[in-house]
């Protein structure tokens, strides 16, 4: 199920991992294209002024409609 | 609300969790409460809630006409400008292209805000008739294979016991012969199996065109635990690595959402998907005659946990807002247990999917049934791909 995300929940949420964080150039290079992706979903978490924006596809699933992400 | 079951933790601080409070934006709808598979796992099914033996076959017109003046009401009150109607089963392509031609007629005439519209089917019905019909109305859809055949029929059978794996495949080639029917592709949804060879599946689903596809833990809970889990070897941490490990190095085409959920997480971002993560959940399911529920996996726990006691002809979807089984989860960290509030994957994992906290002794206050191997996962996740502060 694909879930809202307000500024609140964005506020509460953001881990303190993300400043700490650094890719493995040896195992995720940037050209990786689950890396790219995965920055892609990041921006998109980031996109707090409208709750829904930024998914890749209209709906939200449940985990047993999950491909639908 | 009166329930017997803990949704709460003992403390709950309900001042700021208000804030995580939300309008749901999409509304699961059980058009059919019967499958033309008898899958092993079902949680519908096979397990401890019955109701569907007494609940209409099909999604009738005078309910679908409730549900969606009921959305209507929570569209105007809420100001929403999008919602996603997902139809859901049982299996949803039994209901027939007519009842679902219906369905979509009254809900877009009526909801007045922009519709979106998915499925989720084990495909084995389809046919060029019911693709027409998603592409002419924007449908998203996703089918359910749990990989090669030799797995796929291991769960997926039909009643009489033959292999339905032909009949999925087949709808998946189908929908993938032209690139208007494709858009139509939601993706694909698998049901791990520890036994399962990763490779064998991934191969599978490149050998079939498919681009996104996502898999399941099995469902359990602390009463009623997954197969084959152990609190001590990791098997599922194991083999969720190994899977990890053999899509990231040979088929980092093919999407796999659970896991790029992971990774999203672990660089500051969210999960979209309710079983991990711990963003507002704003869904709601609407059973076939016209019951409002939290989540329909939670039938795996019974029907203590599914019903609400709420139904369309007499109560607003508000009055679901109410439910501790449906703010527990638009409550951020404030609803869980105290072990997965101090975990140092709390921000990872959002103390994974409701139905595995489940005990009989705590209800939902508990740490996933999987989480020593979702640990394990996220530990060697993060060694793989991030330098060591």
């Amino acid at each position: 199920m694909k879930t809202n995300q307000s500024t609140a929940v964005v506020e509460n949420t953001l881990n303190t991992f993300q400043s700490e964080v650094k890719f493995n150039s040896d195992n995720a290079p940037a050209e990786n294209p689950i890396i790219l992706r995965a920055l892609g979903r990041l921006k998109e978490s980031q996109i707090k002024e409208n709750p829904h924006a930024g998914f890749k596809n209209h709906g939200s699933h449940n985990t047993h409609s999950k491909s639908l992400w | 609300m009166e329930t017997s079951i803990q949704w709460l933790p003992e403390i709950f601080d309900e001042n700021s969790s208000l804030k995580f409070r939300s309008p749901f934006h999409t509304f699961l709808i059980k058009v059919a409460s019967l499958c033309n598979l008898n899958c092993s796992y079902c949680y519908v099914y096979n397990s401890p809630d019955k109701s569907w033996e007494w609940k209409p076959t099909f999604l009738q017109d005078v309910t679908v006409n409730q549900i969606s003046f009921r959305i209507r009401e929570h569209v105007i009150k809420h100001d929403i400008d999008e919602i996603t109607i997902i139809f859901h089963g049982g299996e949803p392509l039994l209901a027939g292209l007519d009842r679902l031609k219906t369905y979509v007629q009254i809900f877009s005439s009526v909801i007045p805000c922009k519709v979106l519209y998915g499925m989720q089917t084990n495909g084995t019905l389809l046919d060029k008739n019911f693709v027409d019909f998603f592409i002419q109305n924007n449908f998203r859809v996703g089918y359910s294979l749990d990989g090669p055949k030799e797995y796929n029929d291991k769960n997926r059978l039909y009643h009489s016991g033959k292999s339905s794996y032909d009949d999925t495949v087949r709808a998946i080639e189908l929908v993938h012969s032209n690139s208007e029917s494709l858009k139509t592709f939601g993706g694909l949804l698998f049901v791990i199996d520890i036994n399962y060879e990763p490779a064998e599946i991934l191969n599978t689903i490149k050998e079939l065109g498919v681009k996104c596809a996502n898999l399941i833990l099995p469902d359990g809970h602390y009463e009623s635990p997954p197969p084959y889990l152990s609190k001590n070897d990791l098997k599922y941490g194991k083999w969720l690595y190994d899977f990890f490990y053999l899509w990231y190095n040979k088929y980092p085409e093919i999407e796999i959402p659970y896991l790029e959920q992971i990774i999203t997480m672990m660089i500051g971002g969210f999960s979209s998907a309710e079983e991990i993560g711990s963003l507002s959940v704003d869904f709601i399911v609407i059973d076939t005659n016209g019951d409002i529920e939290a989540v329909d996996t939670l039938k795996i726990v019974g029907r203590e946990a599914t019903s609400l006691n709420l139904n369309v002809e007499y109560n607003s979807l508000d009055d679901a807002l109410k439910h501790p089984a449906i703010f527990s989860r638009m409550s951020g960290f404030n609803s869980l247990c105290k072990e997965c509030q101090a975990c140092e994957y709390l921000s990872n994992c959002g103390g994974g999917y409701i139905p595995h906290r489940y005990s009989k002794e705590n209800g939902f206050q508990n740490t996933s049934v999987y989480c020593n191997d979702l640990k394990y996962l996220f530990l060697k996740m993060k060694e793989y791909l991030f330098v060591k502060q």
